[in-house]
Order: structure tokens, then sequence, then C-alpha cells
């Protein structure tokens, strides 16, 4: 730790902390902290250390030690495996984070603390649970004024629940432009159809939208600030919130893609083959019972095959571009408490840095490129050929500049998912979608290991990236 | 007085049916802790309901 008086690299994503701001060191996790946000932080972690925030339905808070240096007090977590953004999530996974604030919330006020804010971002997932990891968040409440972070929990959690119950909207991608965050007047307008007799919209929206324009005409701003509302009134709209999130569990739904492991035409023997190739060539590299650090599903469907690799590696990044099948393999992570995290993203639009000067929110290549050890890109090459048009030569060198391993599944143009994507195209345009042609890109990029054609006529290929193109 | 009420009563609905957007400078958070109150209200004019359903509806 003495080499903590080299300079610090602050993560960009929290300048907007006026209580300190999170640096990383030698792998760990630490907070600087100002003045002000020490005596707060001694306070919450008091609370933690006392195990009252334990023993949650949804979720916990990050475990966090204060230490002791020359230069001063700092903060240090529990280093999180993996970060995904709200705008990532499944639907299960935002009801999750949602619950798990109110739950939160309200065994704060009753020990005299309160969440100043309510941001999905200060919200990770570990093992399929929601991780508070944002102690400076939890203050004492010395005046009891009301929730002052309703507001945020409105607009982040409730309303795009409330339109993907109502509108069927279950993609939180559409809200990326925001960074998650559906504005008042935008969920009144999408919300404007739900029936009226919907007492949730009516308490979460109508009235919000008719105090907005009140306070407008009739000035109310003078009166805003002298009011306080009493502590039993806050809990008992928590727990009016809490209900009504109950009524907005995700419902299991049945999207094409959802469906497709168990509609498709893999026969029972091709996949024991694929399940055998896989097992055999995940266990013979990661032989000393030494799990990858991180592996990468792309394409990953309902989980099959990530919760497959969960068993060689720590922690499992799944892409998946349908929320529904990418809410299965959530519920999956959760149930099993495997460390999956799935992302509702298409493999051609991976999430863009946002935010503030494009520091704020980093973007999936930042998080993860070259850090992944493993990845699984298991019938998705022609989707990404044929559908997306993407260059073989490009896919494959992508593939090389995010992960160190590779098992990739060849679908040749004789297969018949590949002939329902050249329906209606010209088959010319895609002269280099060839296996020799694609064995050559291979190889010029990675060293080719095991190879196996399944009955079915597509081939698995285990691969490393070539040492000259590896990144230390 | 009744016309009076009507009117008021009119005129809420008039603006709870009206999309028209609010105005860029007004805040939709504001109104917030007026908002909580109001909820509050409405939770336990709910809760009374239920309550006065619960005593006087209860099967003997």
């Amino acid at each position: 730790m003495n080499s903590l008086n080299q300079p610090l690299h602050y993560d960009p994503a929290s300048f907007k902390d006026p209580s300190g701001r999170i640096f990383y060191h030698e792998g760990k996790v630490f907070r600087s902290l100002t003045s002000v946000g020490l005596k707060k932080v001694e306070a919450a972690l008091a609370l933690l250390e006392s195990g009252q925030l334990e023993n949650f339905a949804h979720g916990g808070v990050i475990e966090s030690s204060l230490l002791d240096l020359p230069t001063g007090k700092v903060l240090e977590h529990r280093l999180l495996s993996n970060i995904t953004y709200p705008y990532e999530w499944t639907p299960s996974q935002l009801h999750e984070a949602a619950c798990f604030t109110v739950e939160l919330q309200l065994r704060l006020l009753k020990l005299g603390f309160t969440l100043k804010d309510a941001s999905p971002f200060n919200i990770a997932f570990e093992k399929g649970k929601a991780v508070f990891m944002d102690l400076p968040s939890i203050e004492p409440d010395e005046e009891v004024q009301g929730w002052v972070g309703l507001r945020d929990f409105f607009e982040y959690f409730l309303y795009p629940l409330l339109i993907a119950k109502y509108l069927g909207l279950h993609h939180f991608r559409f809200w990326m432009a925001s960074l998650g965050r559906v504005k008042l007047t935008e969920a009144g307008k999408l919300l404007s159809r739900a029936p009226f007799w919907s007492a949730s919209i009516f308490k979460y929206v109508r009235l919000p939208l008719l105090l907005a324009r009140l306070t407008t005409i009739l000035n109310l701003d003078r009166i805003e600030s002298k009011l306080k509302v009493p502590a039993p009134i806050v809990e008992s709209n928590l727990e009016a919130i809490m209900t009504t999130l109950r009524s907005l569990v995700p419902k299991a739904e049945h999207s094409f893609w959802s469906r497709y492991a168990s509609e498709c035409h893999y026969s029972d023997s091709a996949r024991i083959e694929k399940h055998a190739f896989l097992e055999s060539e995940l266990s013979r590299m990661t032989l000393n019972g030494a799990k990858f650090n991180l592996g990468l599903d792309i394409g990953a469907n309902t989980g099959e095959y990530s919760e497959l690799l969960s068993r060689f590696a720590s922690s499992v990044i799944s892409i998946e571009s349908d929320s529904d099948s990418a809410d299965q393999i959530y519920k999956m992570a959760r149930a099993k408490s495997f460390d999956v995290h799935p992302i509702v993203s298409d493999f051609t639009a991976l999430t863009p840095a946002l935010g503030w000067a494009g520091l704020e929110r980093k973007s999936f290549l930042q998080r993860w490129q070259g850090k992944i050890d493993m990845t699984l890109a298991l019938a998705v090459i022609h989707h990404l050929r044929i559908d997306a048009n993407v260059p073989l030569a490009m896919i494959l060198d992508q593939l090389g500049e995010l992960s160190h391993h590779l098992i990739i599944e060849w679908v040749g143009m004789e297969d018949p998912k590949c002939k329902q994507l050249l329906r209606g195209r010209d088959p010319s345009i895609y002269q280099d979608y060839d296996y020799p042609q694609f064995i050559n890109l291979l190889r010029d990029r990675f060293d080719i290991h095991q190879s196996c054609t399944l009955s079915n006529g597509r081939v698995l290929i285990s691969a490393t990236k070539k040492a000259t193109n590896r990144k230390s | 007085m009744m016309p009076s009420l009507f009117w008021i009563a009119f005129s809420f609905a008039l603006i709870l049916m009206t999309e028209s957007s609010a105005n860029a400078y007004v805040d939709p958070g504001s109104g917030s802790m007026l908002l909580q109150l109001i909820l509050g209200g409405v939770g336990s004019v709910f809760l009374a309901i239920k309550g006065f359903r619960k005593r006087f509806f209860r099967k003997k």
C-alpha cells in the first residue's frame, strides 16, 4: 500500500460523487474520501459492521473496510468481477434491482438512515444476486423530509418496468441514449393508453404529471421546499411501491429465440456430440483444475452452453440479443448461483461508451476486450456473415481481439439454417463464406487444436490466439 | 357551490387528459414531496376503505 503515493488512476465514472472517488490499485478497488464523505461513510460502515444490513431477500451490500493510511483514510471495497449496466440487463434483473432498492431503503429508514439516491448504477450482479456497491449513498437520515431518491427510482426502475408490462417492451436498450432513464413526460406519453383503472399508472405516472403541471401553474415550488413527509408515510409509500413491483414480475415470454433451443433442428445425437467436444476441450484447457477467469458466450440463447462454460470459468458473460432468452439465462444463474452475466445486446452492435465525455459508462470493449480467456462462438458465424454482412476476416479479427482461446462452430452453406438465411439473397456476395477459406483465415490468427465434424455436418473447432498476435 | 366544484374537477380532468409536454424548465421531479404526501394520503384512504369493508362485510 506504500505505493499509493504514486499518482492514482481514478475511475472516470465516479466524478459525480461529492464524498469521494473510486480508484484501482494492485487489482483492488478503493474510494478516496473527502472530510464530509468520511463522516458519512464511518456511520454507514458502523451500520454495515453491526450486521443489520444482512439477509435481504433480493441482494446484499458490498463488503467494505476503512484503511488508515499515512495519506489519509480510504475505503476498500470487495472487487466485483463484472459490472453490467441497466440498459444491458434483462427484465428480471431490473425487477430484482428495483425490489432490492426498495427493500434496502425500507430497512435503512427503520435504522435511521436513508438512500440519498436510487441509481441502478449503484447495483451490480454477482451469481444472479443484486449487490449494492455505493456505500456513501447510505446516509444518516437526520431529518426525515421524504425520500429524495423517489424520482430517480420512478425514472430508472418503475417506468421501464411499467412500460415492459403495458407495452411489452422488455428491451431496455431502448433507453440506452438516456443511460437507462425514462423521464416522467416520456413515460406519460408512452403509457397514455394504459388502462385508466390501473392504480399504479394513476399513482406513479398520471398523478406526478398532474402535479408537475400544477407546480408550474400554481407556483407550488414555494411550498415544496417547506414540506416534510413524516416517516410513516415514507414507509407506507415504499410498501405500496413494493406491492406494485410484485405485480410487475416479468412473465416468462416465449419468443422465437427462447424456444429455439428446444425446437431447432439439432438431433439428440448431434447435441450429445457437441456437448462431448466442448466438455473435452474445456477440460483439456483447464487441465490442472485452474478455471478460466472469464468466459464469453456469443449468441448465448437460453444459456445452455453458458451454463456448461461456467463450470470451467469463474465468471461468464453471455451476449444474447433476445431479452426473453437472456432473461432465462439470468434466472438460471440466480437459481444455480452461477456467476453468469447476461447482456442483452447484438454482437454486431455492442454497448458503446456513454455519459459525460464518453467516460462515464464504459463500452463493452473497454470493459472486456483482451480480458476474456475463452470465447464460445457457437452457431453464430452464419448470422454474422449473412445477416449482418460482416466479412469473415473481420469476424475472426474481432474474436482474436476479445479472447485468448476460442471454440467456434462452422455452419456451412449447405446447412438448413444457412439456407434459410440465404433466401432472397444473392449467394455470390458471400464467396468468402466457405470452409477452406474460413480455415485459412482462422489459421492466420489462431493455432488450431482440435476439430470435430458433427453428424449434422457442422464443425466445431478449438483454437488459441497466435502468440505473436496475443496482447500481454 | 356545486357548479364551482364541478368546474374545478373538470379543469383537473382536462389537465390530466392533456398530453402536451411540460415546460422544459419545469423539473418533473418537483412536487415530489407533495407527491409523497398525496400518495401517503391516497394509500391511507385505500387502507381505511379496506378496513371498513372488512369490518362491515365480515362473514359471521
